[in-house]
């Protein structure tokens, strides 16, 4: 094989179109060759420094954009010097810290659903992958919404449903969580650099962990996964530190208890009670049985997302959530083997569509995952209620980077009949796990 | 006695371009390897984890990089194959003894390199390398067929590598007896 051949299979594999036979050759190949084995290992440093310098000059393009003012010049350029002079090992660390420093905004990384970039009056969609979004405010409109952000030190955050994000680029490391649900998967900071999010009714500081907030105009919740971060309740100015594994409320109420509470797993069944009205955070009208007519819970229209023109996506469906709050976590345990059953029933011909919003253990976005019924359903006689069951594998996940959910619990349940009323209403609702043998 | 959290910050961005580099032969995504390091990075220094010594650290954050990036591959294109494990050894132990591609110079001299590309190579490794995009997808921006792709990433490497390497002999002082 010439060097030619050798190089089309290196640029296939690195292109990951090699498999079977050909990956076999390749491997083998590899075995034999020292000088291919070599070219990978020069290729990939190349790919890697090539990354690294591209975003290094994304970033310095839009400092020239936005020049910081004299006082941080003044506080940085020591730093820079500073690092200048370190070599080796510690120089690249050094560089990295430098770069984070100098953060300006924030890169899309994926986004499902309706997301809107808006700054100075100006509003766009903000929706492909891999685009740079400079500062701003940011919105996920609809409850199976969500925008995967990764800044410029690795920091990567989620921000999920409803919910109103805004950056800075002469603030690094400080967002404000005007509403909605945010979830932070924090990089290692230098002590006494943390990232700070405001919120309504409370502060946190973060140094390096994982956490969630879901904030409303007058509470917010604060989930911590993993490492520890310092809540501060605005309202008196009273600070606890939230360990890992558990969760605290800061509300505008100086009375209302503030203290780290450990969170709990939910059980690995549910089943909805149709026979009174919804929990106050779910969306549906409660009809009660009548002349042989089981209760139930009749479709409303649900905001999904948002035209271009700024006009509402509407679904008529049943958005359920098991509490009494928004954030008040998942309720039930998803397993690979977990059933979702349905019994429903429309007036009209409609095809369903099944939207389930996940969270991980410790409180984080979990995935959004949805089913949508293969053909047009027969409309229900005056009796005609259908029983659809599903396992968990019938689901697709909406985020590629958060694709999984065994492990997961259910945050919310949204089933649909996509864009019209068709008259829909459910009669019951399971959550269950077949029996083992 | 373990290693600090400073100590481990230390020698895993010393080893950051390795550890990344092993990460992106797998995931073969240079977001996706920049992603991985920083994740190896904060698990390093979870409560449960103590390394007694660089080595010990190194180990762990090599094993650790390449089975997120194999996680990170079977959760993106499950049925895209990567390297067999022995070659993957086989890589990683050519990688340490050849600590110099990932030195700082080295780097400095590849950034300079690609100044000194045209506009268009430099586009077209910034779509494959920091857009991610595929071949594929580089051929339709580009307006180039796949193969012709390949090629121009080929010679691409070739010309950065050969550059590289120019400037790493210019900045040698000679040696004097």
């Amino acid at each position: 094989m010439n060097s030619g051949d050798k190089f089309d299979l290196l640029m296939r594999y690195l292109d990951r179109r090699l498999g079977g036979e050909d990956l076999r050759t390749f491997n083998d190949l590899l075995r034999s060759d020292a000088e291919l084995r070599d070219w990978l290992r020069e290729i990939s440093c190349q790919a890697v420094a090539l990354g690294d310098v591209a975003r290094r000059e994304a970033r310095q393009r839009e400092a020239r954009v936005i020049p910081l003012p004299a006082s941080i010049h003044r506080k940085w350029l020591p730093r820079l010097a500073w690092a200048a002079g370190v070599v080796l090992l510690a120089g690249i660390g050094a560089v990295w810290l430098q770069q984070r420093s100098t953060a300006n905004g924030p890169t899309l990384v994926e986004a499902n659903g309706t997301v809107v970039w808006s700054r100075d009056g100006k509003t766009q969609r903000a929706s492909r992958p891999g685009s740079r979004l400079s500062a701003g405010t940011l919105e996920s409109v609809g409850d199976g919404a969500a925008a995967h952000l990764r800044f410029p030190d690795g920091s990567r955050f989620t921000l999920a449903g409803n919910s109103e994000l805004s950056f800075a680029v002469r603030e690094p490391n400080r967002l404000a969580l005007k509403r909605g649900s945010l979830t932070g998967t924090i990089t290692p900071q230098r002590a006494g650099h943390p990232w700070v999010v405001h919120t309504p009714t409370a502060e946190i500081e973060v140094l390096g962990t994982v956490f969630t907030l879901n904030a409303l105009t007058d509470a917010t919740q604060l989930n911590v996964e993993e490492g520890r971060v310092r809540l501060r309740r605005l309202v008196d100015g009273r600070v606890e530190e939230i360990p890992a594994k558990h969760s605290a409320v800061a509300s505008l109420d100086p009375r209302e208890t503030f203290c780290a509470v450990a969170l709990s797993a939910p059980p690995v069944e549910w089943e909805a009670r149709c026979e009174a009205p919804p929990p106050r955070a779910s969306k549906a009208e409660w009809r009660d049985a009548n002349g042989g007519v089981p209760a139930r819970w009749r479709a409303v229209p649900l905001v999904m997302g948002r035209r271009a023109d700024g006009a509402p996506v509407i679904h008529f469906g049943v958005s359920l959530r098991d509490t009494a709050q928004p954030w008040a976590g998942s309720f039930v345990a998803l397993a690979p083997d977990s059933r979702l059953t349905l019994r429903w029933r429309s007036e009209r011909p409609t095809r369903l569509l099944v939207l389930l919003i996940t969270q991980r253990p410790g409180g984080g976005f979990g995935g959004n995952f949805e089913w949508k019924s293969p053909q047009v359903a027969n409309a229900a006689n005056g009796a005609g209620w259908q029983e659809t069951s599903l396992s968990l594998s019938d689901f697709a996940p909406l985020l590629p980077n958060h694709a999984e959910f065994a492990g997961h619990g259910l945050s919310a349940l949204i089933i649909t009949a996509f864009g019209k009323d068709a008259g829909l209403e459910v009669a019951a609702v399971r959550v269950d796990a077949p029996p083992k043998p | 006695m373990s290693l600090s959290h400073d100590q481990i910050m230390r020698v895993l961005f010393g080893a950051r371009s390795r550890l990344s580099a092993a990460a992106w032969v797998i995931a073969r995504d240079a977001q996706a390897a920049e992603d991985i390091f920083q994740n190896v990075a904060l698990k390093a220094l979870a409560e449960t984890l103590s390394f007694e010594h660089d080595g010990a650290l190194l180990s762990w954050a090599t094993v650790c990089a390449r089975r997120e990036a194999m996680d990170w591959l079977r959760r993106r294109q499950p049925e895209v194959a990567t390297l067999d494990a022995d070659l993957l050894d086989l890589l990683e132990a050519e990688a340490l003894q050849d600590a110099a591609r990932a030195e700082p110079g080295r780097w400095a001299a590849l950034e300079e390199c690609l100044q000194a590309l045209p506009s268009e190579a430099r586009q077209l490794l910034e779509w494959r390398y920091f857009d991610g995009r595929s071949c594929a997808e580089v051929a339709t921006a580009a307006g180039m067929n796949l193969d012709a792709v390949y090629q121009r990433l080929s010679r691409l490497h070739r010309q950065l590598r050969a550059c590289i390497e120019r400037r790493l002999a210019a900045a040698t002082p000679e040696a004097h007896p």
